[in-house]
């Protein structure tokens, strides 16, 4: 059996299980990454460039359940391969929290959306938020296919490496810029879950292989972020 | 040869890359533009029932999802021959009325605007809406964004969605507006008219009111003698939903009318073997290269072609605007008898003209005593079988053309889409803008090359969409050229 060696809550997960579905007990875990309960143990949480990792049975610090209005966007062009993977993290991670939800569990007050837009109409879409997560298929160069990149959105790299820049109006920084000048009600905090993508100008459905195995190590990140004290 | 790279082109859709080809002596070769482009969608449609298209496409990139929804309904209405009744219609054309105010104000405020209200020649990291805003008041900026979110308002009331219009279907709409709706797009309809006058007046005083910009905008360098190609009404007045196609010669002469099924006996493609992107010509006139003048099928397809084919605007307020504009920058009449304006940097100023006409026909839309009627879909019955569907999208006309067997499923798709009918314009503009600004002995910095890029922003290019293969008859020639631009092979298909 291949090994795809992402390390989630300790296990190392069977490699078709990575690829398109979540398996039943790879659900059943990010659930519990979600299921927080204060003053119990939990898994430490270390997202650091490039890919997400959870060290159990390590010293926790308390994390603190996101609190506020949050909105998980997941951004580009589900037609267009790749591009698509931002809308299947964004997918996977609602199924989640409905799960969650529907297990009767705490869930932070998270709303998802898919978007195929940047600049000022993914401004607009971030109004009346106190924090957000991007998720989004980019292009940095000389960076590994699959890979996981989990930052704050000033921390990101290459601006122009994904979605959030528009052609058509302005890039998200200067969005965000004009929206705060006019007193517009935007997050105070935005992270960006990337994921590195191959494929995304050709007109399919389907992901490449390398990037359909990141999608579990990107939800485990959004959920991470979920969690973690924002 | 030397060769100077601007990459990428700023605020484009897919990073562009203009090259610029220095001959020894230091003087402009060639210049060229290349676009990663998408591929594949034709093939993605077929196969799927012919009433997904409209949803289909218009998710094809989020820059202008409503020109794609429209042109694929009326291409579906087309493939059932079914004629929607005139509510639906109205319903159609006032969504798409509050789209192009919401685009063309983006389009002067964000992308096209701060090339003169900041200035060509200030740094690259304040040509951007806060540089325009710095300018003009940062409280234009809130009735920017007042404007969007208000255009997208009127989509969401009337597509059933915000981003992706969803309710145009073969046949009509599947919903009506409400009598407490239509008094909020009137409404809306006739703020966006003030906001319209405002623009202009915005234009007028920092672009035509600056001797500097004037001039730069009447150089030979930002002008070209082309074709132009827009939909016009009965009246020959513009139309952004429905008409005919109209094509007006370099020298003020209408060359013709076709309905939207015909545009094949007119339109046909030219490949270079520099680019994937092929470059659509006039058929009857024949492809000359990347030339203008009579004798050279280039056209171009735009806010300033649509106002060089029209007789003029439908509305008002646009119509004395319309006056102006040619009294301004074309007082003499061609030799054909129509005034025209070639100066391409004057298609910022169509724009506002357009965003003026919009905002008009939106008020008159909004009172029609039909636009509440629930009346709004003729069930279609006959069999399906081929259709084309046609628009004019805030950056060119936009073909929709599909084939579909009798049971509505796809056999076929072929798009036209705006920014390809200006593909040889834009290597032309490109061009022509390079060889006024770099000379032996001028050095090229930053202010220089972004007026390179100006040439090419004017036509506000999208290539998110500009992508298609051929279904196999379409008119097809293909240029091989050796290292000094001689033709070496010439092949022609269907043409």
């Amino acid at each position: 059996m291949q090994f795809c060696q992402i390390k989630t809550a300790g296990a190392v997960l069977p490699k078709q299980n990575c690829r398109g579905s979540f398996a039943p007990d790879l659900l059943d875990r990010l659930i519990r990454v979600a299921d927080y309960v204060p003053g119990e143990p939990q898994p430490r949480t270390q997202i650091v460039r490039g890919r997400t990792q959870i060290v159990p049975g390590e010293p926790q610090p308390r994390t603190q359940i996101v609190r506020g209005r949050t909105i998980v966007i997941g951004l580009g062009n589900p037609m267009l391969g790749d591009d698509g993977v931002g809308w299947r993290v964004a997918d996977e991670v609602e199924g989640l929290l409905r799960t969650a939800r529907n297990a009767g569990r705490s869930i932070p007050d998270v709303e998802v959306e898919r978007l195929g837009v940047g600049g000022l109409r993914l401004m607009e879409c971030l109004t009346g938020y106190e924090a957000a997560i991007l998720v989004d298929a980019a292009e940095f160069r000389d960076r590994p296919i699959g890979e996981v990149c989990s930052c704050s959105l000033g921390e990101l790299e290459d601006y122009a490496a994904g979605h959030l820049d528009s052609a058509h109006d302005a890039s998200l920084r200067t969005a965000l810029a004009l929206g705060r000048r006019l007193g517009a009600s935007l997050p105070n905090r935005i992270e960006a879950v990337t994921i590195q993508v191959q494929s995304t100008d050709i007109f399919c459905e389907e992901l490449s292989p390398e990037v359909a195995d990141a999608v579990p190590v990107a939800v485990s990140a959004v959920m991470s972020i979920l969690m973690a004290d924002m | 040869m030397e060769r100077i790279t601007i990459d990428p082109v700023t605020r484009l859709e897919g990073h562009g890359k203009i090259e610029i080809f220095l001959d020894p002596d230091g003087e402009v070769a060639n210049a060229y533009f290349q676009i990663p482009e998408l591929r594949g969608f034709e093939r993605f449609c077929v196969g799927r029932p012919v009433e997904e298209m409209p949803t289909l496409t218009n998710r094809i990139c989020g820059v202008c999802p409503e020109a794609h929804h429209m042109a694929a309904a009326k291409a579906a209405d087309a493939v059932y021959h079914v004629d929607p009744p005139r509510p639906a219609k109205l319903l159609r054309e006032l969504l798409y009325s509050a789209f192009y105010v919401t685009d063309h104000t983006t389009h002067f405020y964000a992308l096209g605007g701060p090339d003169f209200i900041v200035g060509p020649d200030a740094p690259a990291a304040e040509r951007n809406i806060l540089g325009v805003l710095a300018k003009v008041g940062m409280e234009v900026g809130g009735q920017v964004i007042q404007a969007r979110k208000q255009g997208h308002n009127v989509i969401e009331m009337i597509g059933g969605r915000k981003i992706h219009p969803a309710t145009a279907v073969p046949g009509g709409m599947t919903q009506g507006i409400t009598e407490e709706q239509r008094v909020e797009i009137e409404k809306i309809g006739r703020w966006s008219i003030e906001f319209a006058q405002f623009s202009l007046g915005i234009f007028d005083k920092i672009v035509l009111g600056n001797e500097a910009y004037k001039e730069m905008v009447l150089s030979d360098g930002y002008t070209d003698r082309t074709y132009y190609m827009g939909m016009v009404d009965p009246n020959n007045k513009i139309n952004f939903y429905d008409g005919k196609v109209s094509i007006m010669s370099p020298d003020g002469e209408r060359v013709g009318t076709y309905a939207p099924a015909e545009y094949r006996d007119w339109i046909a493609e030219h490949v270079e073997p520099w680019t994937y992107l092929k470059f659509p010509y006039l058929k009857k006139v024949g492809w000359k290269g990347f030339v203008d003048g009579v004798d050279s099928g280039v056209y171009c397809a735009t806010p300033l072609s649509r106002l060089n084919v029209a007789d003029g605007m439908a509305t008002p307020l646009a119509q004395a605007a319309y006056e102006r504009f040619y009294d301004t920058l074309a007082p003499t009449p061609e030799s054909g008898g129509k005034r025209l304006v070639h100066h391409r940097l004057a298609t910022h100023w169509a724009r506002l003209i357009e965003l003026l006409y919009a905002a008009e026909r939106m008020v008159e839309l909004a009172t029609d005593p039909e636009i509440t009627s629930p009346n709004v879909r003729t069930v279609p019955t006959d069999k399906p079988t081929e259709g084309v569907g046609m628009v004019e999208a805030p950056r060119g006309t936009l073909t929709h053309h599909y084939w579909t067997d009798e049971r509505g499923i796809l056999t076929a798709v072929n798009l036209v889409v705006g920014t390809t009918n200006n593909y040889a314009p834009m290597a032309m503009s490109i061009k022509k803008a390079a060889q006024s600004l770099i000379h032996k002995g001028t050095v090229v910095h930053q202010g220089l090359l972004n007026r390179v890029e100006m040439a090419f922003r004017l036509y506000d290019p999208c290539f998110g969409c500009a992508t298609h293969s051929l279904p196999g008859e379409m008119p097809l020639q293909v240029a091989i050229r050796n290292s000094d631009g001689e033709v070496l092979e010439l092949m022609k298909q269907n043409c």
